[in-house]
């Protein structure tokens, strides 16, 4: 069977953080997305403190740093969007340079926005990474299922998952096929693989395929559903209460968090 | 299990098929004036060449198609709209491809499913995942996620989840395709062991004479045999008429 496995991001290990409540880790996890957001630029202390309370948690989550910044590098690119800013905050200016016709002014503000959002883009994907590979995707769905999230949405959220994995079979299969039939001949003196225009046309058939497939899937799934009762509302069983230590958890990270962003405007 | 079939009516045949013909919305007529009827507690095998009709059949049985013409009708209920809840918790569909029943992010979700939506509470839910488990031999498998299973356990937990709903009636597409021969031994003698009355659309023509001891044979959306296993599977006649072998 092919199969497809690297997509789930969840990496099992016997630590304190694993094993907290999904619901505490979804929560916290957003609170220190929020708290970053908002925590004044140019606040460096209070940065370093960020950084060093989700480095105490990718320690004690067993995970490695390394591994976790392995993983949230990924998302750095993205900060590139930010560049502009630069240019375009007011302030004091440390150097011009010109490009073309313009000339662009380097400000102090800018340079030190730049560096803040760099920075809390790193801490956010960082805290993202270990909520993802801390927790099973069940559990994050029951987690968002306890946040009060809409069950529709969840349920939704929960069909992509299990169906993403199955769709991604389906790819991979599609493209074992076409390379198992993509030879080339020694004598023909070509090169195998055809025109651009040609192979463009076999991807886009591809594409078609699986659009037809998943479509017809999507409809045995849904009579699955129908044949063991499924009547358009979704349906869960209940969850248990959180336990006092999950409670202390999410109080005691809620208190540190708010204290940092009050701090970094008292600063 | 036993007392899923408490609620048998004694004279009611489990399946009531009469005239019934469906033709899909681009004019495939699939089905064209079936009738049979299947007793209580009988296992029926459904055999035929592809594009036969034996999947359009069986999604007839709980409503999940709706005849052009004619009916169909379970212990006793027409499957029409006003039925359709009690009929689908009579019938348990087990459709041919696993990862088109087991729709939930873990086993147990999975299996609870069913249970859920027929209103219990709670703790019969929990009950009722817990008896269909043991039922297929799985119990441990619980929380695994549905994706990183077997065809062979995928196959269990796809009966499980048709189990945890009680039903009089089984109605099973391919049960046995894809599995390796230990795997599909492990789900033979499975089926052996459970009491509903059983309909089973197969191409595995040795496990329907190990297992089902009446059969139909469905040739150009139409029943063209039915009978005791064992004297269609010695009419070689007919089998190769209808593209089958032994």
């Amino acid at each position: 069977m092919t199969h497809v496995s690297f997509l789930d991001p969840y990496q099992p290990r016997p630590s304190p953080v694993h094993h907290l409540d999904p619901r505490v880790k979804l929560i916290l996890t957003l609170s220190f997305i929020l708290a970053t957001t908002l925590i004044a630029p140019g606040a460096w202390p209070i940065y370093v403190l960020l950084l060093a309370l989700i480095l105490a948690v990718e320690i004690a989550s067993e995970l490695g740093v390394g591994f976790v910044w392995r993983r949230s590098a990924l998302a750095l690119p993205f900060v590139g969007a930010a560049v502009p800013i630069i240019f375009s905050a007011r302030g004091t200016a440390l150097f011009s340079v010109p490009l073309g016709p313009w000339l662009l002014t380097v400000t102090q503000a800018g340079v030190e926005r730049f560096i803040s959002i760099l920075l809390k883009s790193w801490l956010s994907v960082q805290a993202a990474v270990l909520l993802a590979s801390t927790t099973t995707f069940p559990d994050l769905l029951l987690a968002m299922r306890g946040v009060r999230m809409p069950r529709l949405l969840v349920a939704i959220i929960g069909l992509m998952w299990r169906y993403l994995f199955v769709l991604a079979d389906e790819a991979l299969r599609l493209l074992r096929a076409r390379a198992a039939r993509s030879s080339q001949l020694p004598t023909s003196g070509r090169q195998g693989g055809g025109s651009l225009a040609w192979r463009a046309r076999v991807t886009g058939g591809m594409a078609g395929n699986l659009f037809l497939r998943s479509f017809e899937r999507a409809d045995r799934i849904y009579g699955a559903m129908a044949s063991r009762g499924y009547d358009g509302e979704v349906r869960a069983l209940s969850m248990s209460p959180l336990t006092p230590a999950a409670w202390l958890a999410m109080v005691l990270g809620l208190l540190i968090l708010s204290l940092l962003v009050v701090l970094s405007y008292l600063l | 299990m036993t007392q899923s079939l408490s609620v048998n009516l004694p004279h009611q045949p489990a399946i009531e098929v009469v005239g019934l013909s469906f033709a899909y919305p681009d004019g495939n007529h699939a089905l064209r004036d079936v009738s049979f009827t299947v007793l209580p507690g009988e296992k029926v095998a459904l055999v035929g060449p592809n594009g036969a009709g034996k999947s359009t059949l069986i999604l007839h049985l709980n409503g999940i198609l709706r005849p052009t013409a004619g009916t169909v009708r379970v212990h006793g209920l027409e499957v029409q709209d006003g039925n359709l809840k009690r009929v689908r918790a009579l019938v348990g569909l087990v459709f041919q491809d696993p990862d088109d029943q087991l729709f939930c992010p873990t086993v147990f979700d999975d299996v609870a499913f069913g249970p859920l939506y027929q209103g219990l509470s709670e703790d019969q839910v929990r009950e009722r995942v817990a008896e269909a488990l043991a039922a297929v031999h799985m119990s441990e498998y619980g929380s695994r996620i549905s994706h990183h299973l077997s065809v062979g356990e995928k196959k269990r937990i796809a009966i499980a989840t048709v189990l945890a709903m009680r039903p009089e009636i089984l109605a099973l597409d391919e049960p046995t395709a894809d599995l390796d021969p230990r795997a599909r031994r492990g789900l033979i003698q499975l089926l052996r062991e459970l009491p509903q009355t059983m309909l089973v659309a197969t191409h595995d023509i040795r496990m329907v004479a190990e297992l089902l001891p009446r059969t139909l044979i469905m040739d150009g959306g139409k029943i063209v045999a039915d009978g005791p296993t064992e004297e269609l599977l010695n009419n070689a006649d007919l089998l190769a008429a209808h593209g089958l072998e032994k």
